[in-house]
């Protein structure tokens, strides 16, 4: 839907009208089902945000004295953290641990240790939480909302089978695509993760995720010349356009 | 017809009022039967503490809805709401479906049913608008937030330093990708 009529929405909601156009715009809802269900949605927006942020502060007293309370109440790991420590016993045998450690450090160092585009890769992936399940009436979970659980929990060649059946069945579903896109990814199936964030970089909205994800996957395969490159396609009104920023600095370092 | 409150309903204003002495009878007494039911369904006293504490938030939230009166008893609906989140975290931890092991028997939760089930979709709604919400870009959110709050879209403009006519174009790119996100998305078909 163009980005026009939203305006045109907000004016309704904002009692910007003039008695004709209000009257006009009321037609316009009933004939068209497509900008009725868009209008519905923003009202339905911008009513629980605006009292989502006016009840911020009460909310967050109340859970000041929830958490309070809550201590006296439940027994808890908050009861483990007040468990004497036992005292330390040989020193030497700390000492000799101590080393021990510090030679397993070097050896990490100089032959475990992840590649610097590894470790800026695990620093910035940040993968975003699945969330296709809602709360329902039924127990039964759908294959997008075990996919999303299998997720969570990175279990991601699970969570990619899951999501390829859900994409058979519902192949415009973007946001399913492109978590099967961050599957391959953290499976290095770097080929197919880049093939799956090209489709959804087709669909405007998720196009910045799809660069974001993309240059990641050349970061993770030590593709820097083309990591850069995508990153430097991020729109700066991207939500990932900072992030895109920083890692072109550690980059060029 | 006005609703006749239930005696719990003072439970309902003390968590409105964020008054201390009864949110601790609240805990007092229904803390140790919340954390029996959670403990007998693969949680751990400090899951019990935090499902305990936010179904009292959730409850808080819905009792700000203009009109609302509780004509049920408090420990019901204060139950069904621990165990409709609880259901919710263990489908997110396990694979299949759920069978929950009640602890609690209440003769007649027809109400307190009603409104517990209310009022978990009511959370579940906000959480969703709030996601999207937190996914859109800084300046969007701003920009949002500045607008929804009363003032003027001139005065928009002004605080952020955009012409008048940007600000309105940004609003509206803003809220289509808002709208495109949440429709997309599969939770708030399945909430519909």
């Amino acid at each position: 839907m163009a980005p026009d009529v939203f305006i045109r929405i907000e004016d309704y909601l904002d009692n910007n009208l003039s008695p004709n156009e209000r009257l006009d715009f009321e037609e316009q809802l009933c004939a068209d089902p497509e900008l009725a269900q868009a209008f519905v949605l923003v009202r339905e927006a911008r009513e629980r945000l605006v009292r989502q942020w006016a009840n911020e502060p009460a909310d967050a007293a109340l859970m000041e004295t929830l958490r309070q309370v809550g201590r006296e109440y439940f027994r808890g790991s908050s009861t483990e953290a007040i468990t004497p420590k036992r005292v330390s016993l040989l020193p030497r045998i700390g000492w000799a641990a101590a080393a021990v450690l510090l030679l397993l450090l070097g050896a990490w160092l100089f032959f475990l240790r992840p590649s610097y585009p590894e470790r800026l890769y695990a620093q910035y992936k940040e993968l975003p939480e699945a969330s296709f399940a809602v709360r329902s009436g039924e127990e039964r979970l759908s294959l997008a909302e075990e996919a999303a659980r299998a997720f969570n929990r990175r279990q991601y060649s699970e969570a990619l089978a899951l999501l390829e059946r859900h994409l058979e069945q519902a192949p415009d579903d973007t946001e399913a695509r492109y978590f099967s896109g961050l599957c391959l990814l953290e499976m290095k199936r770097f080929e197919e993760a880049r093939r799956v964030f090209a489709q959804v970089e087709q669909v405007p909205i998720w196009a910045d995720e799809a660069r974001w994800y993309t240059a990641l996957t050349d970061l993770r395969e030590k593709r820097i010349d083309d990591c850069i490159h995508r990153l430097r396609q991020i729109d700066p009104q991207s939500a990932r356009y900072v992030q895109a920023q920083r890692l072109l600095k550690d980059l060029n370092r | 017809m006005s609703l006749k409150p239930h005696p719990d309903h003072r439970y309902i204003v003390a968590l409105r009022e964020n008054e201390h002495r009864l949110i601790e009878e609240i805990y007092r007494r229904y803390a140790k039967r919340i954390e029996r039911f959670i403990c007998s369904n693969s949680g751990t006293p400090d899951d019990a503490r935090d499902v305990f504490q936010e179904a009292l938030l959730i409850i808080t939230r819905q009792a700000r809805g203009e009109g609302f009166v509780l004509t049920c008893p408090f420990e019901a609906y204060l139950y069904l709401v621990c165990r409709g989140r609880w259901l919710n975290e263990l489908k997110n931890r396990k694979r299949s479906g759920v069978t929950i092991r009640e602890t609690e028997q209440f003769i007649d939760k027809t109400d307190a049913g009603a409104l517990a089930e209310a009022t978990l979709e009511q959370d579940e709604r906000n959480r969703l608008f709030q996601h999207f919400f937190e996914k859109l870009p800084e300046s969007c959110r701003i920009l949002l937030r500045l607008s929804w709050s009363g003032i003027s879209m001139q005065e928009v403009a002004t605080q952020l330093g955009y012409t008048y006519a940007y600000a309105r174009k940004r609003k509206s790119e803003c809220i289509a990708h808002l709208v495109a996100w949440i429709q997309a998305s599969s939770s708030y078909k399945a909430l519909k």
